[in-house]
């Protein structure tokens, strides 16, 4: 069993109606907490995230821990900070333009 | 803006023509654009590198970018100025005054599609002008008209006089401050007022020609060949934003200010002149875009005319929003970016956002690249830290006693007016870009000062750490106009996209946040993606959030329809990757090398500070990531020069025959 704390962003906190939680798993893989969370939340939670057959987050949006990349076969360690958030490389500046 | 013009109304469907002025000779030309070159570059930053190059065939491309025999090159792609959903995206193209190499910027507001629905989608202006002028298009009736009472004038005021001398509020300018009359090497176009064509100088070029404005007014739209296509691509458009609710929901809220957050989680944002790769939690909440809602935000704006998705804003500061607001009260403008951010906030650890939104407008109005003009600011904190900048220097300098501490915006707005105004020894020093700023701080005080610049290719700035994201330095190390994250953008890489990676090269690996396998690749493909994205004359971002849902199939059926000249989503690779090998060329007859393709030391030597990819540094892996970027490119790894074969492919053999006579290719 490990304790992991999870952090939603945008389309995750409107998903768990919070910003984040304690959560205790009793696998030690990524995988294991997404299955958690979707007994918590509904499936949407985890469709939202990834898409199931190849493990890959979907369009815009993923996971890190402790700002390392997931994937369903990671593992986690107790204590470790979960973050769900939407991607999004890049940004111009209207005075950098481009 | 769209016109339902017969086909004897217009030389070509969704096409304008090219105009020339001459101000050396004041003469103005208007051609029509061939067809063939419609079909090989296809508009904007296409035939812009077209135009360049042939007009440094008769001109030595080594020549002083501040002369008069620099070119200034604008263009929109067909799609820009109407309303096929993606915006409109002005390229201005030259020789960069910057960094001595091929220059060119993009910026949004209506200048570009102005000057389309006038009917000229590119405008040419060579030589110099004998006093101030400004160019005024309006419909199909161009003049140059004297612009010596708007010289000394800053951006926001001289546009001003000029809607006023028109007698329209609704025309559309792109214009220089005083750092480009005053030949600062990283001058800005200002455009409308509030965006600009930021990078490598394009509004020095403008003051080295004496053209302190180019206005435009048109009414006539673009001729559409068919209609009902060219309505059912918008409409495909729009039923492709919705199926990513999730990333467009969070993108018009936010825009690019997003990555503030994003960027300290993965570690890339540069702070403290990237001396740490993520902000202290409490920077960051001063700084992200949740702040700027929170407190700042009026109502949403886009950019430019046609786009769908809004990812601007606007604001008015009340001077409650933080310590600083109150000396701003009432000033306007439009939502910082997140480079603005990075530049100005991060970089130089300004904790207080309505003093970066003030900051950014000080660089609008003198018309200054933030990135160069921050990045600068960045530096001299680090020296003033480590004692290379002394107090007696910063006295002498502003003629005051002052301090460079991190987060000193009141020094920082000083900065920027010293370079603006050429007005003291600092502004002087820091005219040409910011690695001659810190050769010359080295002359003057023995101390090494350059390994505290964070740069790339050609010396240009960038305000992000790039050191554990393989495919980002690459994008640093190779981008024609000097160091840059646009040209080679992707959201493979930081988005941890194995999805797209996999469609795009059979394996995952690409999606991997600091993994160095097909980064190489990644930068090569990427770069030909969005080459042909600004041809096609709309903004980069919504086709960059997803390369898989926003394919260029979307971009094909609109130009095609809008046109009646079949393109397909091949083609318009096709044209990316021949754009991409023009911008090359034009470098290669400079006597650029793979040796060029490079990083400063700071990202190449000093290994990451912190964060996932703690330890890692460009020197470990770049040159392996570059091997594979010019086996994905066709061109020889030993040089970096390209090779005969693929540019026959891509029918540049007359490229390919100047660059062979300059010892410039590989046959």
């Amino acid at each position: 069993m490990i304790e992991i704390k999870a952090v939603y962003h945008a389309v995750f906190e409107e998903l768990a109606g919070r910003r984040g939680e304690q959560i205790t798993i009793d696998q030690s893989s990524f995988g294991a907490l997404i299955e958690q969370l979707d007994l918590r939340y509904g499936r949407s939670f985890g469709d939202t995230l990834l898409d199931r057959r190849t493990g890959y987050f979907k369009a815009g949006v993923i996971a890190l821990a402790n700002g390392r990349q997931l994937e369903p076969s990671t593992a986690l360690a107790d204590g470790d900070e979960v973050v769900f958030l939407v991607a999004m490389a890049g940004g111009s500046a209207p005075g950098a333009g481009s | 803006m769209l016109s339902w013009a017969t086909r004897r109304e217009c030389t070509l469907f969704g096409f304008g023509d090219l105009l020339r002025v001459d101000l050396s000779t004041e003469t103005i030309r208007r051609e029509a654009i061939p067809l063939e070159m419609r079909r090989r570059y296809l508009g904007g930053g296409g035939i812009n590198g077209r135009l360049l190059w042939e007009h440094f065939l008769d001109v030595d491309p080594k020549v002083d970018p501040r002369g008069p025999d620099n070119v200034l090159i604008v263009g929109l792609g067909p799609l820009g100025g109407t309303p096929f959903g993606f915006g409109s995206k002005t390229k201005f193209t030259f020789k960069s005054p910057a960094y001595g190499l091929f220059g060119d910027s993009v910026s949004g507001a209506g200048f570009g599609p102005a000057m389309r629905w006038a009917g000229f989608d590119h405008l040419v202006v060579t030589g110099k002008a004998r006093h101030p002028v400004y160019l005024w298009i309006d419909d199909g009736r161009v003049e140059l008209r004297d612009a010596r009472h708007l010289w000394g004038k800053n951006a926001l005021e001289a546009e001003h006089l000029i809607k006023r001398e028109l007698h329209d509020e609704e025309v559309h300018t792109a214009l220089i401050g005083r750092a480009g009359e005053n030949l600062v090497g990283y001058a800005s176009i200002t455009v409308g007022g509030h965006r600009a064509a930021g990078r490598t100088g394009g509004g020095c070029v403008m003051g080295s020609k004496n053209l302190k404005a180019l206005v435009a007014r048109g009414r006539k739209g673009v001729p559409v060949a068919d209609a009902a296509a060219f309505l059912a691509a918008m409409d495909e458009v729009q039923r492709r934003i919705d199926k990513l609710p999730v990333v467009i929901d969070n993108w018009r809220r936010l825009g690019t200010l997003r990555s503030v957050d994003f960027y300290d989680l993965i570690h890339c944002n540069a702070y403290k002149n990237g001396q740490l790769s993520a902000m202290p939690k409490e920077a960051n909440a001063k700084l992200n875009g949740a702040a700027y809602v929170k407190d700042l935000i009026d109502h949403a704006v886009s950019c430019s005319p046609g786009c769908s998705t809004a990812c601007s804003a606007w604001q008015r500061i009340r001077g409650f929003e933080s310590a600083a607001a109150k000396h701003f009260v009432g000033e306007q403008g439009p939502k910082p970016e997140y480079l603005t951010v990075a530049s100005l906030g991060v970089g130089t650890d300004v904790r207080d956002l309505p003093a970066v939104i003030h900051l950014n407008r000080l660089c609008f109005d003198y018309g200054l690249d933030l990135v160069e003009m921050g990045n600068g600011i960045s530096f001299l904190m680090e020296c003033w830290e480590k004692g290379i900048v002394s107090a007696a220097d910063l006295e002498s300098w502003l003629g005051e006693p002052a301090n460079l501490d991190w987060g000193n915006w009141e020094v920082a707005a000083k900065v920027i007016e010293a370079v603006g105004n050429q007005s003291n020894e600092l502004g002087r020093m820091l005219k040409d870009n910011i690695v001659g700023a810190a050769r010359r701080l080295e002359d003057r005080t023995g101390r090494a000062a350059l390994k505290y610049v964070n740069y790339g290719k050609g010396g240009a700035t960038f305000s992000e750490d790039p050191r554990s994201f393989p495919g980002w330095a690459c994008n640093m190390a190779v981008a024609s106009r000097g160091a840059d994250h646009l040209k080679g953008m992707a959201p493979v890489e930081k988005g941890g996209r194995k999805d797209i990676s996999t469609a795009w090269f059979g394996q995952p690996e690409a999606g991997e946040l600091h993994g160095v396998a097909l980064k190489g690749a990644l930068s090569a493909r990427a770069e030909n993606v969005n080459c042909a994205t600004n041809a096609s004359g709309v903004c980069s971002f919504i086709p960059t959030r997803d390369s898989l849902v926003f394919g260029h199939d979307l971009l094909a059926a609109g130009v095609s329809a809008l046109s009646g000249i079949s393109f397909s989503e091949d083609d318009l690779y096709n044209i990316g990757e021949r754009i991409c090998n023009m911008e090359k060329a034009f470098n290669s007859r400079l006597g650029l090398r793979r040796s060029d393709d490079a990083l400063g030391d700071r990202w190449m030597n000093v290994p990451a500070p912190d964060g996932p990819g703690k330890g890692m540094k460009a020197a470990d892996w770049l040159e392996q990531v570059l091997d594979e970027y010019y086996e994905h490119k066709g061109w020889d790894k030993a040089t970096g020069l390209q090779r005969r074969a693929k540019l026959v492919e891509l029918g540049l053999d007359d490229v390919a025959d100047v660059l062979a006579a300059e010892n410039a290719l590989v046959d």
